[in-house]
């Protein structure tokens, strides 16, 4: 699979959304055991039908999460960055996955095993609160995104899942084939390169030699579909985490 | 195998197939054609259905074209004549859209090359550009 990469300028060392704003306590009971890790595009973090045994937190890189279809297609029903966790299930069952997690867009990442990060959740609150808000964000996603292709067109869908890319990874540029981007959409390659060029005729991408680069963002979310709002950045776990913490704070004072 | 262009003409915009793509035969390439108008239309019916798809062979010379309102499966219920004029309706559309496109197209060219014009023609008698 040809890499696929998002360029940005970060001026900030990358953190991920979910670790960074755990307590000290908590953070004490994961940085032993978390690891970081750089995975290449194209890395499978978990396979369906098999038992996954670890968490990645995306520092850099960008995890799509796909469904096998039974006539080999897969189609992506979630993708995990900075704002959130990837796993499998994100529960303490061992059961089968019935997603596979694939590394979308390469970076750097902290992983760590299931069982570690569970075992530290059932001591701390911290924990067991991002876990469980980083689950609930995959479910969110799904729930969305299946709905989005049951009801939208294929140009609105590409334009959500194309904004979705640049909010996770903070980048304004993304390097993906045509044949990767139609195949998570379940589209034809031949359906994405029209519809890709019709948006670049309308001044919103440009699309050139498997690098899109998103000329007018205004005009591009207008594009959208509002399923690209409702799993906005404003959804993501630790923003609703910090909104019921102010909402807490308003309340006390 | 043979090489297939799939130029979409709709929205008075023609956007070509850049890549193309290699089928075993026309009747594949009609196939494809009829999955992508279906993919592109998709939950836009109503807006989509006069947009033409044209099949090309690999000297870019039209096989044959392909009325989005033709596979439309969301009028499946029509009776097979009120079909027939969703049909010819769909298609008369979309030419005129692109007649309009093609006389938009014509009209920019015209306004840059009088544009060009001027601008020549200030370099050449400075003294008499402008009103």
């Amino acid at each position: 699979m040809r890499a696929m990469t998002a360029q940005s300028a970060p001026a900030v060392p990358q953190q991920n959304n979910c670790l960074a704003p755990l307590s000290s306590r908590a953070l004490s009971l994961l940085n032993a055991r978390l690891v970081d890790v750089t995975l290449p595009a194209g890395a499978v973090l978990w396979d369906a039908g098999k038992v996954a045994t670890d968490v990645f937190f995306p520092l850099t890189g960008l995890v799509s999460i796909l469904l096998p279809l039974p006539g080999g297609e897969a189609i992506e029903v979630g993708s995990i960055g900075r704002e959130g966790a990837a796993a499998a299930t994100l529960g303490p069952e061992r059961t089968e996955a019935a997603t596979a997690g694939l590394v979308l867009i390469g970076g750097d990442f902290r992983k760590i095993a299931a069982a570690d990060l569970f075992a530290a959740a059932a001591h701390d609150d911290d924990i067991r609160d991002m876990v469980g808000r980083c689950r609930a964000w995959l479910l969110m996603q799904a729930q969305q995104i299946a709905a989005c292709n049951t009801v939208h067109s294929a140009d609105k869908r590409f334009c959500r899942w194309l904004l979705a890319c640049s909010e996770k990874l903070d980048a304004t540029t993304i390097v993906a084939t045509q044949e990767q981007i139609a195949a998570l959409l379940g589209i034809r390659r031949t359906t994405l390169s029209l519809v890709a060029q019709q948006l670049g005729a309308q001044g919103l991408i440009d699309y050139r030699r498997g690098k899109i680069a998103i000329v007018d963002i205004g005009k591009l979310r207008a594009a959208a579909c509002d399923c690209g709002t409702a799993i906005g950045h404003r959804h993501w776990p630790f923003a609703t985490a910090r909104a019921e913490r102010d909402a807490r704070r308003s309340v006390i004072v | 195998m043979p090489l297939f262009y799939f130029v979409l003409k709709g929205s008075r915009l023609t956007i070509p197939d850049r890549d193309g793509i290699e089928l075993p035969d026309i009747e594949a390439a009609r196939t494809h054609a009829v999955v992508v108008a279906r993919e592109l239309m998709r939950n836009r019916e109503l807006s989509a259905r006069q947009w033409r798809m044209e099949v090309c062979d690999d000297y870019l010379l039209p096989c044959f074209d392909i009325v989005f309102a033709e596979v439309d499966s969301t009028i499946d219920h029509l009776t097979p004549r009120q079909r027939r004029a969703v049909e010819t309706m769909a298609r008369r559309a979309g030419l005129l859209q692109e007649a309009f496109g093609q006389v938009q197209t014509t009209l920019q060219g015209v306004r840059d090359t009088f544009a060009e014009a001027d601008r020549l023609m200030s370099r050449v008698w400075p003294t008499r550009a402008g009103p």
